[in-house]
């Protein structure tokens, strides 16, 4: 199936990707193209057959509800943030 | 002990450089330690180096550092045997990703590549394991199948069989990563645009700017598998299509302990079972959790040659 071009901007702003015309032409051929690979699967008789999520065997794995010590601290993930102040992660004005 | 570690793996205070998401982390330097690298520190392994998968694997083959360990999304850990290498993919949950760059979390994986198998059976003993940041990790790695009486099959995969495990694997691969990299918006941490309108325009243009074409290709793919108009025809699809690998391995593996072809790569991330190649290009799939069982079947094979 051909993926049209408004349906790659919706897909963008869906995904929050600000796109150029050049990416959004680029990405409709490449999205088609992977779209038409799906058609493999369905070529698939999966009637009765249950979808798997992950693969792991483990279920409820609990731990004790205490406190731990973590590594980073405050100021260590303060400094990867764009900008701060006051000890504050700042952002652009939202209302 | 030496050994090589991925960019896309934390280690405090170095740099993070997953090769999907590069401008986004520029800058960016680790705030905590992954625990396979704590594990390592604490059996007083020295980090030779920390750098891409490529580089990791030629630090080992020229005797740099005895094992590398890199990031797994699809069996890339295959390509050791380009470098003469053994590479193993672990079982799904048998090394913590807990410090990795997650992209696709059904399936990411920490890869072990050596010059010999014992090798890697010794990193995977000092890094495997039981993790609470990780609940996924399993605590019965060496309890898994005896290597001496371990028979071996070849699986006999078609071209529509490599094909359709492969489809399945990019739809997954597609959903789990545009799921991930939501992270990635310009607030708490790396790059974010200059000249933005509003909170929305931030996140579009900080994305824009510091995502590559590559994540940027996958995000638009997974957004496109999840909406609801296509999520039963492409995703569930997949994940149908994923049982239906996984059962068939299982059926192959009732009557043996290991499975022998090509392209086992992606259908071992899919299944979640352990993979070894060879630096001859042979490949191996064993049971969940057999792990080091399957390592001591791979150098058996090496001393009988």
């Amino acid at each position: 199936m051909i993926i049209a071009e408004e349906e790659i901007e919706r897909l963008a702003e869906l995904s929050s990707l600000s796109l150029t015309s050049t990416e959004k032409e680029q990405f409709r051929q490449e999205l088609s193209e992977a779209n038409q690979h799906v058609d493999y699967l369905n070529e698939l008789d999966t009637d009765g057959v249950e979808p798997t999520y992950q693969v792991g065997d483990l279920e409820n794995v609990w731990r004790p509800d205490e406190v731990v010590e973590f590594e980073a601290k405050r100021d260590d993930l303060l400094a990867l943030a764009p900008e701060t102040e006051d000890n504050q992660v700042k952002v652009p004005r939202v209302l | 002990m030496k050994y090589a570690l991925d960019s896309g793996i934390q280690k405090k205070g170095d740099k993070v450089d997953a090769y999907e998401v590069q401008k986004t982390l520029e800058g960016y330097h680790a705030p905590i330690t992954a625990t396979v690298v704590k594990r390592l520190e604490e059996a007083g392994a020295e980090l030779a180096q920390h750098a891409g998968y490529e580089a990791n694997m030629v630090a080992v083959e020229k005797g740099m550092a005895t094992f590398a360990l890199n990031t797994d999304v699809g069996g890339e850990v295959m390509a050791a045997a380009e470098n003469g290498l053994y590479g193993l993919r672990p079982s799904y949950g048998a090394i913590s990703r807990y410090g990795m760059i997650a992209s696709a979390s059904s399936m990411d994986a920490i890869g072990v590549t050596a010059k010999t198998p014992e090798d890697i059976r010794e990193a995977l003993m000092l890094i495997a394991g039981p993790d609470g940041m990780d609940s996924t990790v399993f605590d019965d790695l060496a309890t898994g199948a005896k290597s001496g009486s371990m028979r071996v099959r070849e699986l006999e995969l078609d071209e529509v069989r490599v094909k359709t495990a492969e489809v399945a694997h990019m739809v997954i691969r597609a959903a789990e990563t545009a799921s991930s990299y939501y992270r990635y918006d310009g607030i708490r941490f790396g790059h974010r645009a200059k000249d933005a309108k509003s909170l929305k325009d931030l996140y579009n243009k900080s994305r824009a700017e510091g995502l590559t074409e590559d994540s940027k290709k996958w995000i638009l793919f997974g957004t496109y598998v999840l909406l609801g108009e296509n999520i039963e025809r492409c995703l569930i699809k997949a994940q149908k299509v994923r049982t239906m690998i996984i059962e068939a391995l299982e059926k192959e593996m009732v009557t043996t302990e290991v499975l022998s072809g090509s392209d086992l790569g992606v259908i071992a991330a899919l299944a979640g079972l352990p993979v070894v190649i060879t630096p001859e290009g042979k490949q191996y799939i064993g049971k969940r959790k057999s792990d080091l069982a399957l390592l001591q079947f791979v150098a058996d094979m090496k001393e009988a040659k």
